[in-house]
């Protein structure tokens, strides 16, 4: 036989030794003897090594795959559930149903999560924000809907809000709401800014076209400043010989 | 490909499984597997997924080593691994029993004992050999010593092969892993041994230091005793996606050499291979420059570097989870990618589209450019073109550039006309001055159209415009469409596809946003915003 160091295959020496039953040895020897590796040769090596002790493809076998769908599966609704009554609970009830949520390797929901507990933090900010004279009722309430969205259904919203801003007889206001909420309550802010820095920028539709474009308008073209001092001169100089000329 | 599928294919008829057609390539066979991988997702269909991804990968390697390397049998259906009944030894003894029927009445030990006598032993015998080993010894060593002996006495037995290969699946301890190759190098010395180890030099790669996976390679590769290498190339190009982000640079300029020199004889099907390995040299040559120390440009570095160098459920997961913290910062991922010259020469982009592709696809992430239904398009183009009317006013662009556009024209025939007139107006009472001074000026014109006002005038005063236009772009329409994708769930081509239709159909909109599928085409952030999209559910 090819001689080889006596070393360990697996990573885990303890669990080799495991004792086996009779029950389980003959199950595994009646499977396995009977496969044929041309076709099922991974069968036959998982097989081997779940029975030696060791199933290491925890990646997608087993119990631990089984665990993530359903582990998935119940976050998904906790979190939903949280969304649906956030507004309601209190916020230590809140911080609790947010811990309670097991999601550092589902990406997918760690930023819903993330998102909610950064909220959590900030219920006292909300509401402060709701009784502030300065803001504009129609920019809380579609803030206030949207942060408890997913966001593809939130995008939806804040597009929809972005359009009909331009049009809006409180754009103004809204922008107010926006620039206070910058100083005042700026991680209320920060949990939309992208959203908020847009809605800054859109200029009425409403009023005339006066106004438009006077920020970009520059002389800076390119065209050295002296060559137009140049040019004036030369005019001038034209005109006046052809002056003294036809004189 | 039907939604039912038909399990009793498996695991013989792999290819009607996947439902391929006859002369199917890479790309067919992944997307029918992506297909099914969505369907029967890892997590919740674990054995289904194995055995999806077993008929995959059998597919996969007669493809790329062809079936002289995968299986040496013509027809794995005809070939009989296990006798039915084992021989008698003469005519006047009954056939014996098989190992399962002896196992009824006899222990493992005296099996065992029994068919290791045995002078001449069957592939088959070593596989018994093998497995009882681990019943009656503690000995784990010696599964792969009974496989590895029986493929010394059989050597192209396509059963034994697949078993060693498939050993070299399992996650070996490195130092087992390092001491087995070697030994299968002696036993396996022709260039079949790059297909049977693969997988262990993957890993070996993954988790040792590479000082210590280049020499055992070395060693190996001096055990083999064959003229033949297109095993050897097919494991480079695949080996060498890992490996770029590990290796000296002396090591990967000696392989991608190698692989040069053979281009041609690796055939179509790896054609693809030979790209992706293209661009991830070319990237991998500047990856600092590209990531200068930003972090969000590192993430995307990091997640490209998993998916190559780690298998590929892992390496989708870090993908994922790269793409899902992308989308929660468009604005420094926006700020990050502003510089428009970059996207052209980037093969970053292309690295990024294809993992992309490849994921997106296996996962169910809609990155499709179709539209789902006629309702569909037309209320995506509706939203498009009232995004178009709310910003086509925001550019910084007026009538006053138009008139100093003009001026600049008439300016410069004007002074290179009267020029003449001007140096010579104490002489033009001379007729030959006067003369002089006309041809000079048509001179002057003539020289001002085809040279002067074209190429220093022209040139600046369009590269100012372009500057303006840029800032109205960044100031205004990026973040709007960086919700509009959000909104939407679509992506880059489809808008600048329905954009370009808008505009050409619709005379309302003309200047500054004709150049709209331009910029959208050439801005970098906003198309890795677009891409990381469909990932946010």
């Amino acid at each position: 036989m090819i001689p080889l160091a006596k070393q360990n295959p697996q990573n885990d020496s303890g669990k080799r030794t495991r004792k086996r039953s009779a029950k389980l040895t003959r199950q595994y020897l009646d499977k396995v003897l009977t496969l044929s590796p041309v076709v099922s040769a991974q069968q036959m090596v998982d097989l081997r090594w779940r029975f030696c002790g060791l199933n290491t493809d925890t990646s997608v076998g087993g119990s631990a795959s089984d665990d993530i769908g359903e582990r998935r599966k119940w976050n998904r609704k906790q979190l939903e559930k949280i969304r649906s009554e956030f507004w309601l609970m209190d916020a230590a009830q809140l911080q609790q149903a947010l811990d309670e949520l097991i999601v550092d390797d589902l990406p997918e929901l760690k930023i819903g999560v993330d998102r909610l507990k950064q909220l959590c933090h900030c219920r006292d900010d909300m509401a402060a924000l709701a009784r502030n004279r300065k803001r504009d009722i129609n920019l809380y309430n579609t803030f206030r809907r949207l942060v408890m969205l997913s966001p593809r259904k939130a995008g939806g919203v804040k597009e929809k809000y972005l359009r009909s801003l331009a049009y809006a007889e409180n754009l103004p206001k809204a922008q107010r709401m926006v620039k206070m909420m910058q100083t005042e309550y700026p991680n209320l802010y920060a949990i939309e800014s992208d959203w908020f820095t847009q809605i800054l920028k859109i200029k009425s539709r409403r009023v005339t076209n006066g106004n438009r474009a006077e920020a970009g308008f520059s002389f800076d073209i390119g065209i050295p400043s002296w060559m137009y001092v140049v040019t004036v001169m030369l005019i001038f100089r034209l005109l006046f010989s052809m002056l003294r000329m036809w004189t | 490909m039907s939604s039912e599928v038909d399990w009793s294919l498996l695991p013989y008829r792999p290819k009607e499984f996947f439902e391929l057609p006859k002369d199917f390539d890479r790309k067919t066979l992944k997307r029918a597997y992506n297909k099914l991988i969505r369907q029967y997702k890892p997590e919740k269909f674990p054995a289904e997924f194995k055995r999806i991804r077993a008929a995959f990968e059998m597919l996969e390697d007669e493809l790329r080593y062809g079936q002289s390397s995968v299986s040496p049998t013509s027809n794995f259906q005809e070939y009989v691994w296990q006798p039915k009944q084992e021989p008698a030894a003469s005519v006047q003894v009954a056939p014996q029993k098989t190992v399962r029927q002896r196992l009824a009445s006899e222990s493992p030990v005296t099996i065992y004992k029994d068919v290791k006598s045995r002078a001449t032993k069957t592939p088959y015998d070593f596989f018994v050999l093998a497995t009882l080993s681990d019943v009656v010894t503690q000995d784990s060593t010696l599964y792969f010593q009974w496989i590895l002996t029986g493929l010394q006495e059989h050597a192209n037995d396509p059963g034994l092969i697949s078993l060693i290969h498939h050993f070299f699946h399992q996650d070996l301890d490195e130092s087992f892993l390092r001491s087995s190759l070697m030994t299968t190098s002696k036993v396996i010395t022709t260039d079949r041994f790059y297909f049977v180890t693969e997988r262990g030099w993957q890993r070996l790669l993954k988790i040792g230091d590479f000082t210590l996976f280049q020499k055992t390679l070395a060693r190996c590769e001096a055990n083999l005793k064959d003229h033949r290498n297109d095993n050897q190339l097919v494991f480079y190009a695949d080996l060498l996606k890992a490996a770029i982000w590990k290796a000296d640079p002396a090591w990967l300029q000696e392989k991608f050499a190698l692989l040069e020199g053979n281009a041609g004889r690796l055939g179509q099907q790896m054609e693809y291979e030979l790209e992706i390995l293209d661009q991830l040299q070319a990237y991998q040559a500047t990856a600092n420059e590209f990531t200068r120390g930003c972090p969000t440009r590192t993430a995307l570095h990091d997640a490209i570097v998993d998916y190559y160098s780690c298998d590929e459920l892992e390496g989708d997961a870090k993908v994922i989870e790269c793409q899902t913290r992308l989308g929660t910062d468009a604005q420094a991922l926006l700020q990050t990618f502003d510089d428009e010259e970059e996207l052209n020469k980037s093969s970053f982009v292309m690295l990024w589209y294809a993992i992309n592709e490849d994921v997106s696809q296996r996962h169910g992430f809609k990155t499709g450019s179709k539209f789902r239904s006629r309702k569909h398009k037309s209320n995506y183009m509706s939203r498009l073109y009232q995004l178009i009317e709310d910003l086509d006013e925001t550019w910084f662009l007026s009538t006053r550039h138009l008139m100093t556009y003009y001026g600049l024209v008439w300016g410069s025939y004007l002074l290179l006309i009267i020029t003449p007139f001007i140096l010579m107006s104490s002489w033009l009472s001379s007729t030959p001055v006067l003369i002089g001074c006309f041809v000079a000026a048509a001179v002057g014109a003539i020289a001002n159209h085809l040279f002067i006002f074209p190429r220093t005038i022209k040139p600046k005063f369009d590269n100012h415009i372009m500057r303006t236009i840029r800032k109205s772009y960044e100031e205004h329409w990026r973040g709007r469409f960086v919700q509009f994708f959000d909104a939407t769930g679509t992506n880059m081509d489809q808008l600048v596809r329905a954009m370009a239709h808008i505009i050409s159909q619709e005379n309302q909109f003309g200047g500054a946003t004709t150049w709209l599928p331009e910029m959208l085409y050439s801005d970098m952030g906003l198309l890795i915003y677009s891409m990381c999209v469909p990932y946010r559910r």
